[in-house]
Order: C-alpha cells, then sequence, then structure tokens
C-alpha cells in the first residue's frame, strides 16, 4: 500500500472491517468523513489462520490493514533473545504490583523485557521456556495452592497465549494509535503508547470488562471446581474471576496509558472512572445520526383509532423481544385500535426468534403483530407512532437517534444511554424536554402503561416527537461527531 | 459491541492410555527371552551334538544361527519400537481394525525385506552348499518375522502361549536338528533347527490371528506416518540392537576372530558373552515384575494425579512416591542381581572348565558378568525414558552404548588380550551413566515436562498417541 507511515493507527477487535454492527459502522463513517487523514488498521481477530473477507468497501484513506489471530492457529515455534534473570523477576514483581491493583509498571516491565516487536523472550519461550514456567508455578503456589493445577495452568496459557502473540505483532506505524476498545486492542494500544511514544486515544461504546464479564458467567467452558476445599483462595469460581479480572487488568492498563478516554454517553464514562480510568482524561462523544434523510421522510398518517407500536432491531434475546410482545397484549387489550411490527433480522437466532413467534400466537396477537425480517427502517418510522425498546443491555442505540430524527416518541428500559438520550444529558439538553418515557427492565406492564400513556395522548405524542427532533439536531449529528473527532486527532497529531 | 466473545474450547488432558508402555516392557523382555532360549538350544546342541556331526559342521551351524540372530535383531530394531508405539497408540484409539492391517502390512514387508537381504548375502557368500543356503534365508525370514509378530503378542499380553511356543519350538529345533544332522550333516542340521523356529512363528502368528479373528473390518493404516513422527524410536531400536552385537561383531572381525565358513566367522569372545546374557535372567524378572507393579501403579497415580485437577501440590506428592519407588526397583534389582553375577564371577573358573573354555575366556566372562548386568541397569533406565515420553534421550542412551562399545572394544584388541572382554562393561558403564544422567534431569523437571511441555496446539500425530504425558 504505502511506505509513508499512516496519520491514525485503528486497533480494532472483532469489528471493522470484518464483522458489521454498530461499532464497525461508527468506524465506516469515520474513516470516511475525514479523507484528509491517512488511516491503517490493525485488527485483532479470535482465530488465527482464517481467511477474513472485508465487509465494508475499504475508504481510499485506509493506507494499509493487518489482520492479527490471537487464539489457535500455528505452534509458537521460534525461540527469542537470551533474557537475563533479571528481567524474569521483573515480570515477578510487576504481578505482585498487579495483585496490589497498580496497573502502572507497563512501561518498566516493556523496557526491560520487550522494548520493540521481536525483542526478549518469543511466544515459544513463553509458553514452554522454564523461566516461565517457573513464574507460573509461583504465581499458583501464592495465589491459589489449593486449586486444581492443571486448570490454573492452562487458564494461564490460554489467557496469555495472546499477550505474548500481541506482544509481537506487527502493528503499523502512526503517529496516533486509536483503540476502540480496551481488551486485547487496548492492550496492543498501551504496548504502542509505551514502545512508541506516540499518542494514544481510546473509543470505548460498550464497556468491555464489564461485556466480558457477563459472557464469562455465562461460560459453560470454564472448569468450575467442584469438591475442592472451599478456601479463599479457591472458589468455586477462581477461574471464572480469573478470566473476568484479565480483562479488568486489559482494561486498567490501557486506561492508565490512553492519552484521552472517550466514550459515548455519561453512564459508560462514570463506569470507566470507577474502573480506574483518570477523569481528567475522560470525555463523552455521542454517536451522531445523518439527521436529513429521516427527517425528510413523510409520515403516513394512523386511521382513526389506530396505533402503530415499532420495535427496530435484531430479534435476539438481549433485546428481551418477549416483553415487548406481553407489552403489546397489554396495550391492544386496553386499546384495539393498536398493533405492532417487529422490523429486524431474526436469522442470527433463529431458536429465539420462533419461540418470540409462538409467544404471539399463545397471546392470541399474532393477527396484531408483524415480524419484518430484515427491512430498510425508512419504511417502517413513517408509519410508527412510538418506537418501543425492551433491551437488557445496550449502548447508545442508534434506532433513538433514527426515532428522533423521524419525530417519533420512544419508550425505552433504562440501559444504557437511553435515559440520556430521551431527557437530556447536559442542563442545555434537558431543558428541551422529554422525547420518550423510560421504564424498568424486563417488565410487560410498566412498557405498556408507557405506551398506552402515548396512545391515549396524541398531544403528548407530538410534544416529544418535537423534543426529539430538536434533541437530535442539537446534540447528536454526524457533522457533531466527525467534528469533536478532527478535533481530538488534531490535538493528539500536534502533541506528536 | 467490538470484542471477540470466546470459543475457546477447552483443551483437556485426559489420561492417558496404558498400553503402550507395557509393550516397551514386555517388547524388551519377550525379545531378550527368545534370545536368551535360543542360546540355551544352541548350547545344548553344542554338547549333545559334537560327537554326532563333528566339531566343524557344528561350528558351521552354529555361526549361521548366531549371525542369524545377531543381524536380525539390528534389522528388525529399526522399525520393532516404532511398530510397537504405533500399535499401543491405535489400541488407545480403539482402532483393532487398523491393527489386523498394520500387523499384516509388518509382517509382510519384514518377510519381503528379509527375504531379499537373505538372498543377496546368501547368494554372495562363499564357500557354503546350496541346502545351507537356502535354509539360511528360511532362517533369517522366519527369525525376523517373530521378532516382529512378538510385538502383537505384547500386547495381546498372552505370556502363556509365547513361553510354551518357545520351549516347545527350541524342543523341536534340538530334536530335528539331532535327528536331521544324523543323516544330512550340517544342512540338516540347519532344517531340523528351522522347523522348530518356524513352528514357533507360525504358533504365534496363529494366536494373533486368533486374537483378531473377533475384528471384522479392517481399517486403513498409515505406518508410514509413525516412523515420521517416531525418528527417535527408529534410532533408539536400532542403535540400541547394533549397541548389544557390536562387541561380538569387533571381536569377529578382529584378530580374535576365525573364519568358520566364507563370511561366516566366530571368535573366542562368543561363548562367554552368550552364558553372560543368560546370567541376567535374574535380572530381567524382577525389572519385569516391579515395573509391572508397584513402579506403574505410581506411575498411573502420578498422571492421574496431573490430569485429573490435582493441585501441584499432590502432583509433587506423587512424583516423590513413584522416584522412591523406581530406586526401590532399581535397589531391588542390584540386591538380587548382585549376588548372582558375584557368585557367577567367583564360580567362573570351574564354569569355565565344564564348557571347555580356556582361561582368557574365563576373564572374559568375569567382565562379560559384570557387563551384562550393567547392560540390564541401562535397559532399565531407557525403558523407563520411554514410559516418560523421552524418546530422544533413549536414542542418546543407545548412542552411547553403541558408540562406546564399539570404540571400547576395538581399544581392547588394540590393548591386546589382557584387555578382551573390558570393553562391553565400561560401555554399558558409560550407557547407564547416561541413562541415569537424564532419567535424573527427567525425574527433576518432570512437573515442567508434564504441563510446559505440552503442545499448545495439539500435533497431529500418526494416530493419537498414547502416552499420557503427550496426550
Amino acid at each position: 500500500m504505502s511506505e509513508r507511515p499512516a496519520d491514525i493507527c485503528l486497533i480494532l477487535e472483532g469489528t471493522y472491517p470484518y464483522v458489521t454492527g454498530g461499532v464497525s459502522s461508527w468506524i465506516h463513517q469515520l474513516v470516511n468523513a475525514l479523507p484528509e487523514l491517512r488511516f491503517a488498521i490493525f485488527h485483532i481477530s479470535a482465530t488465527q489462520g482464517e481467511a477474513h473477507e472485508p465487509r465494508y468497501k475499504m475508504p481510499p484513506n485506509v493506507v494499509s490493514l493487518v489482520d492479527v489471530g490471537i487464539h489457535g492457529g500455528d505452534e509458537p515455534a521460534l525461540k527469542g533473545e537470551v533474557t537475563e534473570a533479571a528481567a524474569w523477576e521483573t515480570i515477578w514483581r510487576y504481578h505482585e504490583e498487579m495483585k496490589d491493583g497498580r496497573a502502572d509498571g507497563l512501561e518498566g516491565l516493556l523496557r526491560q523485557i520487550s522494548p520493540h516487536a521481536g525483542a526478549g523472550p518469543s511466544v515459544h519461550d513463553f509458553i514452554y521456556g522454564k523461566p516461565s514456567w517457573e513464574i507460573v508455578r509461583r504465581l499458583y503456589e501464592s495465589r491459589a495452592p489449593d486449586i486444581s493445577f492443571l486448570d490454573y495452568f492452562w487458564t494461564w496459557r490460554f489467557t496469555h497465549l495472546p499477550m505474548f502473540r500481541l506482544l509481537h505483532a506487527p502493528v503499523p506505524e502512526a503517529a496516533v494509535y486509536h483503540t476502540v476498545s480496551t481488551g486485547w486492542a487496548g492492550f496492543v494500544a498501551a504496548v504502542q503508547r509505551v514502545r512508541r511514544g506516540r499518542p494514544m486515544l481510546l473509543t470505548e461504546h460498550g464497556i468491555y470488562s464489564r461485556e466480558r464479564r457477563m459472557e464469562i458467567d455465562q461460560a459453560e467452558w470454564i472448569y468450575v471446581q467442584r469438591q475442592a476445599p472451599m478456601t479463599l483462595s479457591a472458589g468455586p469460581g477462581f477461574f471464572k474471576e480469573l478470566w473476568a479480572r484479565l480483562f479488568e487488568r486489559l482494561s486498567r492498563i490501557t486506561y492508565v496509558q490512553a492519552d484521552r478516554i472517550v466514550t459515548i454517553f455519561e453512564g459508560n464514562r462514570q463506569a470507566q472512572i470507577r474502573d480506574g480510568a483518570d477523569p481528567a482524561k475522560t470525555l463523552v462523544v455521542p454517536n451522531g445520526l445523518d439527521v436529513g434523510p429521516l427527517s425528510a421522510l413523510p409520515r403516513v398518517a394512523p386511521a382513526a383509532g389506530e396505533f402503530r407500536i415499532g420495535f427496530v432491531g435484531r430479534v435476539v434475546p438481549i433485546k428481551d423481544v418477549k416483553t415487548f410482545i406481553r407489552a403489546v397484549k397489554i396495550v391492544v387489550t386496553a386499546h384495539p385500535g393498536a398493533s405492532a411490527v417487529i422490523a429486524g433480522p431474526g436469522d442470527e437466532d433463529p431458536e429465539y426468534l420462533a419461540e418470540c413467534q409462538a409467544l404471539a400466537v399463545t397471546l392470541g396477537i399474532s393477527e396484531r403483530v408483524e415480524f419484518t425480517g430484515r427491512v430498510d427502517v425508512k419504511q417502517i418510522y413513517p408509519r410508527v407512532d412510538v418506537l418501543v425498546l425492551t433491551s437488557i443491555s445496550e449502548g447508545l442505540p442508534l434506532v433513538i437517534l433514527e426515532a428522533a430524527a423521524a419525530g417519533i416518541p420512544v419508550v425505552s428500559t433504562d440501559v444504557g444511554a437511553c435515559r440520556e438520550l430521551l431527557e437530556g444529558r447536559l442542563p442545555a439538553d434537558r431543558a428541551l424536554g422529554a422525547s420518550g418515557l423510560v421504564t424498568g427492565l424486563a417488565d410487560p406492564a410498566a412498557t405498556a402503561r408507557a405506551i398506552l400513556s402515548l396512545a391515549r395522548d396524541p398531544g403528548l405524542c407530538e410534544e416529544m416527537g418535537r423534543a426529539a427532533r430538536a434533541r437530535v439536531r442539537a446534540h447528536y449529528q454526524e457533522s457533531d461527531l466527525i467534528r469533536r473527532y478532527r478535533e481530538i486527532y488534531a490535538d493528539l497529531l500536534g502533541a506528536a | 459491541m467490538a470484542g471477540i466473545g470466546f470459543r475457546l474450547k477447552r483443551l483437556i488432558v485426559e489420561e492417558g492410555g496404558t498400553g503402550w508402555l507395557r509393550a516397551h516392557l514386555y517388547g524388551a523382555v519377550l525379545s531378550a527371552g527368545p534370545w536368551l532360549l535360543s542360546i540355551c538350544t544352541l548350547g545344548s546342541l553344542a554338547l549333545l551334538s559334537r560327537d554326532l556331526i563333528g566339531d566343524l559342521a557344528h561350528a558351521r551351524f552354529q555361526v549361521i544361527v548366531v549371525y542369524t540372530y545377531t543381524f536380525s535383531l539390528v534389522t528388525t530394531g529399526a522399525a520393532h519400537m516404532v511398530v510397537t508405539r504405533q500399535l499401543a497408540d491405535e489400541l488407545y484409539v480403539g482402532r483393532l481394525g487398523a491393527l489386523v492391517v498394520s500387523y499384516r502390512v509388518t509382517i509382510a514387508m519384514t518377510a519381503l525385506a528379509h527375504l531379499a537381504l537373505g538372498t543377496l548375502v546368501y547368494a554372495l557368500a562363499p564357500g557354503l552348499e546350496p541346502a545351507l543356503r537356502l535354509f539360511g534365508v528360511m532362517l533369517l525370514v522366519v527369525v525376523s518375522c517373530t521378532w516382529m509378530v512378538m510385538i502383537y503378542l505384547g500386547a495381546a499380553q498372552d505370556y502363556a502361549s509365547v513361553v510354551t511356543a518357545f520351549f516347545l519350538g527350541n524342543a523341536v529345533s534340538l530334536l530335528g536338528a539331532l535327528a536331521l544332522g544324523r543323516y544330512l550333516g550340517t544342512s540338516g542340521y540347519l532344517a531340523g533347527f528351522l522347523v522348530g523356529q518356524a513352528g514357533i512363528f507360525f504358533v504365534l502368528c496363529a494366536r494373533v490371528e486368533r486374537e483378531f479373528s473377533l475384528v471384522r473390518v479392517p481399517e486403513s493404516v498409515d505406518l508410514t506416518r509413525a516412523f515420521v513422527h517416531y525418528p527417535e524410536l527408529i534410532a533408539a531400536g536400532l542403535l540400541y540392537n547394533a549397541a548389544i552385537a557390536v562387541d561380538r561383531v569387533v571381536f569377529w572381525i578382529g584378530p580374535t576372530g576365525h573364519p568358520i565358513v566364507g563370511w561366516f566367522r566366530a571368535s573366542l569372545y562368543d561363548s562367554p558373552i552368550f552364558l553372560c546374557y543368560l546370567s541376567v535372567v535374574p535380572a530381567l524378572a524382577i525389572f519385569l515384575v516391579s515395573v509391572e507393579t508397584d513402579f506403574y501403579d505410581r506411575y498411573r497415580e502420578y498422571y492421574g494425579v496431573a490430569t485429573k485437577h490435582g493441585t501441584l501440590r499432590q502432583v509433587l506428592e506423587a512424583k516423590r512416591a513413584m522416584t522412591a519407588c523406581l530406586r526401590d526397583s532399581l535397589r531391588r534389582l542390584l540386591v538380587a542381581q548382585a549376588p548372582v553375577t558375584l557368585l557367577l564371577m567367583a564360580l567362573a573358573p570351574w564354569i569355565a572348565d565344564g564348557l571347555g573354555l580356556d582361561r582368557l575366556q574365563v576373564s572374559i566372562l568375569r567382565c562379560g558378568l559384570v557387563g551384562a548386568l550393567l547392560h540390564v541397569l541401562c535397559l532399565f533406565g531407557g525403558i523407563v525414558l520411554l514410559y516418560f515420553d523421552r524418546r530422544r534421550a533413549a536414542a542418546e542412551v543407545a548412542a552411547v552404548f553403541l558408540a562406546a562399545n564399539l570404540l571400547l572394544t576395538v581399544a581392547t584388541l588394540v590393548v591386546g588380550p589382557r584387555a578382551y572382554g573390558l570393553g562391553y562393561p565400561l560401555a554399558a558403564l558409560l550407557g547407564c551413566a547416561w541413562a541415569y544422567r537424564r532419567l535424573e534431569q527427567t525425574l527433576a523437571d518432570l512437573e515442567y515436562l508434564t504441563f510446559a511441555a505440552q503442545p499448545m496446539v495439539p500435533e497431529a500425530p500418526a494416530v493419537e498417541s498414547s502416552h499420557p504425558a503427550s496426550a
């Protein structure tokens, strides 16, 4: 591609350009909107050696793309440089420091162990070497001598192999490193920050360590000790805790090394601060939307007595579509003119889709609930009077911005940025008034009450729709997002 | 949201099979057993038949038999350990159909290879009458194939059949040789002996076939991959068998040797050294029993604790118990064998007298007795190394033994008759030293080897490995 180093190296994990989704769209939008900057992309995949096809047309200002797998793949075969005993002792001390809650030792550690990719112990040395083994043994003996050693050892291998591989990964040269999550990507960015001394920016859409912890709690492949003595060091969830702590530490390392820590809404910023981010480095840059096309859509007026409820999103458990369907049942009973449309793909979890469809039949409202499958949302918004979200987890849902642009009030559960999006974040924003109603989670009655209060009060609907339009224009324009990032990049490039 | 979901599959280190290490053990003892039994037969024939066909004819017969045994062990040695391991690996994954195929392929290949080799050698070897050439080739094929059949019988663990077959077969050989020798001279002698040995082979084959008779569906088998996968076992098998032959070969070739017929030579070294091999029967028996019972239990316990969610403390405790047991086995082996060896050394002049050996041969006998004792210890060390899947170390031990036995035996010939026989015990001592050095290292590092030396990415062996340390 090009010899000249990039301006920005994006460090990405399991997302753009190989996986579609909210974060990927956001990156695509950002890179396309900043044609004056040259981007390099360093992508981390789960598995080594899998062929990937980019799912997006690469913008011309992307000058290089590197994809590295962290699990599986080839046996690490090469031996590295000989590292003296003192250096291994530093690794041990670093672990002791982390146990005491410190995460600032990365600089000293890297300088001694791995000043640049290819230097110091190789992946092979870390995984198979005797000094490395000695550290694992000492960690085990000091932390958890009563736990299954086999599982401790393999947990160590699986948690550390990605780290060792990423230490030696060919990360492109760039003036600024921008990671779009903590975790492995954050680790790579932190390593570049230390090694190259270039500014590092973190944008976290969802809080990585918390998302991982939720996954780990559900994971069935992590060994749970059953008959072992229940000591302080060795509870039954010991290995789940090890995994979760790994990701918390990766987040903390990223927070410590990042020059700026951006997230998309206030709630997340608070979570980052609780997890160790310096408040002075944090800021909120909400996701943005090109308001024009949606606000220009002509509305299709409802027939007399008709009230159309919209659900836009993938039909998956995290969106809690079943609560939505139950709420619709209550609304239909109280308001015979009501109907609902569930607009979104169901192919991600066909079983869940089938369950939802069966639920609608059981509740006797299959006539009133339409499943559209994958559809152009521009067809949906003009025919919807209220947009409903029943998700049990969200970041900053784009559908609320879309509904706002289309002037539709929203009923949403109180997750992620939803309350900020409907009631306002900063004082000027709050002054615009509410653009929707916030309810509790998994509470069909509360969702139904909120929908009914809108169905029975067209004036309220109109008022909220106006506030929604005003809010999205004032605070959630795509152009604002681009302007903010242009500023941040310029600032960091100036520092570089 | 960005991030990689967990789709890792847990790499579970399951307890490995138990078949292959027993197979190596029995392989060692079972290949020593027939050798010893054949030495007995030869010895008996020597005593019984001198008057029958005359010293010269008997010497011609004996030298052919000795060469056949000596060199067939070397030529099959390269394949022996690999096939043993391949068999155990197949057993571990339960591919019995593959066993049938690998058995037949192995025997067929061995027979063909030795038929070709034998034909070549006996066609070129000068001074032999046609019948001797024919029976010589046949004996080579039969004996080589017998070594390979033993691998499969070791797996079947039907020792009664093996022992019976060898006793009866050698009895037939003895009687056959005496009977036919009376009328047909040397070639009749060899033919009679051949009948008994062929009988052994066919009985063993029948036994294996019976074992496999329940397996209806042969499965494909790729023996080549086993050879590619275990090159250290090829080396270990070949070098070890060469090591135990090389001192005798040096004596044949050197000024100490004298031609019997054409290329076939004998030396004063042969008789005493064969007696020495017989002297370690107690050690072999104890080795078999102690490894099979005490040590094997501790060994299983160690890998059991290591692979079944034990704590490191439990793993180290199991290692200590296993190490202690190993030292104990070694001690018992020495306690039982050393008096036998010492006694035989003291009695050497009388034994020599009874067997018609000269004074030089008495000193060779004494050296050889020590050598055989050290040799068993070296074998013990090598096999225990294989238990821990230290294939390379086992090959090193064999290489040290071979190199030392070759160089030191040559050196003794240079020094002169005073030094005759010293090569073998010194070589065995060096082999021992190397084996126990490697074994000490292995035991010191065992938990590291057990855990940290495991491949991160499961390798693709010829078949799933049966060794618990490489499962």
